[in-house]
């Protein structure tokens, strides 16, 4: 509230402030959300579980030593991933290809629990660090030999983890060594523009700029499908995916 | 070999309406090697380079929740193919947490499991005493004449290339600690897989392990059966084969960290001999050490230290060594061209100390792949 006797003092800072934003490109958020569009649909997955990891039926060498498994039946009994688990919806453009973002300060996890990875797919920014803690009650020896990121964490046990940085762009899968069923991947995105469903197939990117894109889903191994679309100022676009 | 897939085919497709989950499998390996020359039964192709192949087929399938078929074949170049492992296993017998298996498989001696396949091999060959054949001296196979017609005439193995054999067999966990009884056909050092039991006897087989932390599991194991087989020249003292036997035990360490693996055996092994007035008694001590470090992906190198030494016996006024002792050490590198393929180089040096000439070697380029 204006103070007696200052009634000028409201009116100079809303022309300053004004004159300051035309200068700096200020745009208020207003005008920020009718630039940027959406991008939402659907998945439906009409096709059985094809990416599920094929667990050996039993240990076969649990006749000589404790079972590495914990039990015969640990490995046969593992549960299908969700949706959630194993897709990802991105965008790639080639206008964001020069573009520089920051990734997260944050550590996405691949979790190793139940001989499974958990998410079978995970999506992270190209300098994002992940961190691979092992919530089984058994060794694990997480590696990769993809293009982008070759490691080989070693063997380490429940409780701890161990992190990898990933600075280029690209596919990486991710096995054990010891238990050869189990495999991940990580999709080393150039850019912040992806998300992962909900287990009902729904998702939504926000505040995409306008542009052209392909929009990618990447289902357990595989890229499934991609199209195109283009982005109008506070456009919502929708995509549906069947695989 | 023919029979061979005719059968597993008929088992197979005899047991698909009751199967509700298969899984085929393998691996393939392909090798390049070149020995020394010498008179030493571990030269191959008398010293002259040579090629070589090995594929191994595995068959999982799951029956019931609670009861398994497994099956592995093995095919060497120039040996027919042989069905080493066919057995039904039942899981939580009875609901007692007990496990069963009946069949043919490895006796649960030792700690080579599934290291004697290629690709699972940090080297080329398996440890001596799995692999070399341990043979009388002419001296001592001459005084001991009454086994001239009881043996397979090449020698024997102390742990019979992975002890596959007929039999059934007990097993289950109890916390950390694992146990393991078996009866088989043929014993330890000579198995009964590929003819029927040559005497009235079974072996006995006993084994416990323990994993008192993550990485680490020490074993031990124990087997005693009758050797011989009925047959032959008749026995001192109208003593029957089932009298003579062997007795053998022991201990095996597994330990795993980070990038180092260190696996390691030690076996004794005592056969009773009939010899004219009284019996004899041929002792011989094995082990093994061997270690694999991956310094970057895909890159390790591995190294494996054994021997065998062989006990003297009293052969009448004569004290003499029955066979003479060997040591070998093999050292290599892998490299994985993919995940599923692995390529070794590794080099062998094989030593007979008492035996003049016989410091053998062996490099080896070998390819391993499983499916």
């Amino acid at each position: 509230m204006d103070k007696p006797g200052q009634p000028g003092r409201k009116i100079l800072s809303g022309l300053l402030f004004f004159g300051a934003a035309l200068v700096c490109g200020y745009h208020a958020p207003a005008q920020e959300a009718k630039r940027d569009g959406e991008i939402r649909g659907r998945i439906t997955i009409a096709r059985s579980d094809a990416d599920a990891q094929k667990p050996p039926i039993l240990d076969r060498y649990s006749t000589h030593r404790p079972a590495l498994t914990g039990s015969d039946h640990a490995v046969a009994s593992q549960p299908a991933y969700k949706l959630s688990e194993k897709a990802v919806i991105y965008l790639e453009s080639e206008a964001m290809k020069a573009q520089i973002f920051v990734p997260p300060s944050a550590h996405p996890v691949l979790d190793q629990k139940d001989l499974m990875f958990h998410p079978q797919v995970l999506p992270i920014l190209a300098g994002t660090t992940v961190d691979f803690p092992n919530r089984d009650n058994l060794f694990h020896n997480v590696f990769s030999y993809s293009q982008p990121k070759e490691f080989d964490l070693g063997r380490y046990p429940t409780g701890s983890q161990k992190s990898v940085r990933f600075d280029k762009p690209g596919v990486v899968r991710v096995y054990c060594d010891i238990h050869s069923h189990m495999n991940a991947t990580i999709l080393v995105l150039e850019n912040p523009y992806f998300v992962v469903p909900d287990d009902q197939g729904s998702f939504s990117i926000e505040n995409v700029p306008r542009g052209t894109y392909t929009v990618r889903f990447w289902c357990g191994r595989e890229l499934a499908e991609s199209r195109n679309v283009t982005v109008k100022g506070g456009d919502v676009v929708e995509v549906n995916f069947t695989y | 070999m023919k029979n061979i897939v005719v059968t597993l085919a008929l088992v197979m497709g005899l047991a698909a309406p009751v199967v509700s989950q298969v899984q085929l499998g393998g691996e393939a390996s392909a090798y390049a090697l070149k020995t020394s020359r010498s008179q030493n039964p571990r030269v191959v192709n008398r010293g002259t380079a040579t090629f070589g192949w090995r594929l191994d087929l595995f068959l999982d399938a799951k029956v019931t929740d609670n009861v398994f078929v497994l099956a592995n074949t093995r095919s060497f170049e120039d040996d027919p193919m042989s069905v080493d492992y066919a057995a039904v296993r039942i899981i939580d017998l009875a609901g007692l947490g007990i496990d069963f298996q009946i069949g043919k498989f490895d006796m649960p001696f030792g700690n080579l499991a599934e290291r004697r396949f290629p690709a699972r091999n940090f080297l080329y060959g398996l440890p001596l005493i799995y692999e070399y054949r341990m043979s009388l001296t002419n001296q001592v196979a001459g005084r001991l004449d009454v086994l001239n017609n009881r043996g397979k005439g090449v020698g024997m193995r102390l742990l019979d290339l992975g002890i596959y054999d007929i039999g059934a067999m007990l097993y289950g966990d109890i916390g950390p600690f694992h146990y393991a009884v078996a009866g088989s056909n043929g014993t330890i050092s000579s198995t009964g897989f590929r003819q029927l039991n040559q005497n009235a006897d079974f072996n006995k087989i006993v084994r416990l392990a323990f994993t008192p932390m993550m990485g680490l599991t020490i074993g031990a194991s124990a087997a005693m059966g009758a050797y011989l087989g009925d047959g032959g020249k008749p026995l001192p003292r109208a003593e029957t084969s089932d009298h003579y036997r062997q007795r053998i035990g022991e201990a095996d360490i597994e330990f795993s960290r980070d990038r180092f693996l260190l696996n390691g055996e030690i076996v004794y092994s005592q056969w009773t001999v009939p010899f004219e007035d009284d019996d004899t008694k041929l002792s011989v001590v094995g082990y093994y050490a061997e270690t694999k470090y991956t310094w970057v992906p895909r890159f390790y190198t591995a190294v494996r230290v054994g021997g065998l030494l062989f006990s003297k016996v009293q052969l009448g006024s004569a004290t003499l060594r029955w066979d003479h002792d060997v040591f070998e050490v093999e050292a290599g590198i892998g490299y994985h061209l993919e995940r599923n393929t692995l390529l070794k180089i590794v080099r062998r040096e094989t030593m007979t100390p008492e035996v003049t000439g016989t410091h053998d070697n062996l490099t080896v380029l070998q390819l391993a792949v499983s499916f």
